[in-house]
């Protein structure tokens, strides 16, 4: 039976947060594998190197797990989120450290000493590089939300001169509007950011640890 | 002429969006925060086309179609 369609619009984060409860995927994979392949591939070479004494992975063993994570995080397995219990990227980071000691295991590269048997699956801490990564990847899913919650036009001029730096003037002279038209887009596409990233899916990945 | 190290760190500018929605954005902050914004807008124009993502893309696909092969037994 299919899923029953949402009655209010739901922003991308919350629907990659609600997915697992839900009894089809409100979004794709791929998508969340464009938005979020970053911070995946930075928290695989981090665990990796947590793991190997500090040896760099290999660009196949990293697409390996980033295949991996995201197959498991949308196959409505074991593995199913569950947001009352932490942050989306703990969880993220947690499927990737498992995956990486799998891999490694199966694989045993040859420079690599065999992990032991009862290897402690400890997650190694975040670094400064997975943490900026994570938060490159919510900005641009927040850009995303805006995209999808603003008049096309608003969001295009919005777009044009704060994403893609043309200048507000020549964007005015475009589309036929005054400066101060463009200027009041602007300031109306970035209050309803602010809207959307006050929301309690973006605080918690943002801000809480 | 303060040194380098003494020098106060600039404000990381996402703390802006922890401010209630209708506390004022300081301007030069907002700046490096639309900054912020921007890059990620254009490493997910980047990953749109990246042959990586398409590779793992690929890797998803195969292994999504296998887990549908055993749980459907096609």
């Amino acid at each position: 039976m299919a899923a029953p369609f949402p009655t209010t619009s739901l922003n991308l984060l919350t629907k990659l947060k609600q997915s697992a409860d839900d009894d089809n995927w409100n979004v794709s994979w791929k998508r969340f594998l464009e938005l979020y392949h970053e911070p995946l591939t930075s928290s695989t070479r981090a665990c990796y190197r947590f793991h190997t004494n500090g040896h760099e992975p290999a660009y196949g063993f990293i697409e390996e797990v980033v295949a991996q994570v995201v197959t498991d995080f949308f196959s409505k397995s074991q593995f199913r989120y569950d947001a009352s219990k932490g942050r989306l990227r703990s969880y993220l980071r947690l499927l990737v450290n498992s995956r990486v000691i799998d891999l490694l295991r199966k694989e045993k590269p040859i420079n690599q000493q065999e992990l032991p048997e009862h290897y402690e699956e400890t997650v190694p801490a975040e670094t400064n590089h997975e943490t900026e990564s994570f938060h490159r990847s919510l900005l641009a899913t927040l850009v995303e939300d805006l995209r999808n919650s603003i008049p096309m036009r608003q969001f295009e001029i919005f777009e044009r001169v704060k994403l893609k730096h043309q200048h507000a003037s020549f964007v005015a002279e475009d589309l036929g509007i005054t400066r101060a038209m463009v200027d009041r887009n602007i300031y109306k596409a970035l209050t309803a950011l602010r809207q959307i990233a006050s929301q309690p899916e973006y605080q918690q990945e943002f801000y809480e640890s | 002429m303060k040194l380098k190290s003494s020098m106060p760190k600039a404000k990381d500018p996402l703390h802006l969006l922890r401010l209630p929605t209708d506390a004022e954005w300081p301007v030069e902050e907002t700046k490096r925060l639309t900054e912020e914004l921007s890059l990620a807008y254009h490493m997910d124009e980047v990953a749109c086309t990246s042959r990586e993502v398409e590779r793992i893309s690929e890797k998803v696909r195969a292994r999504m179609n296998h887990a549908d092969v055993i749980v459907h037994g096609i």
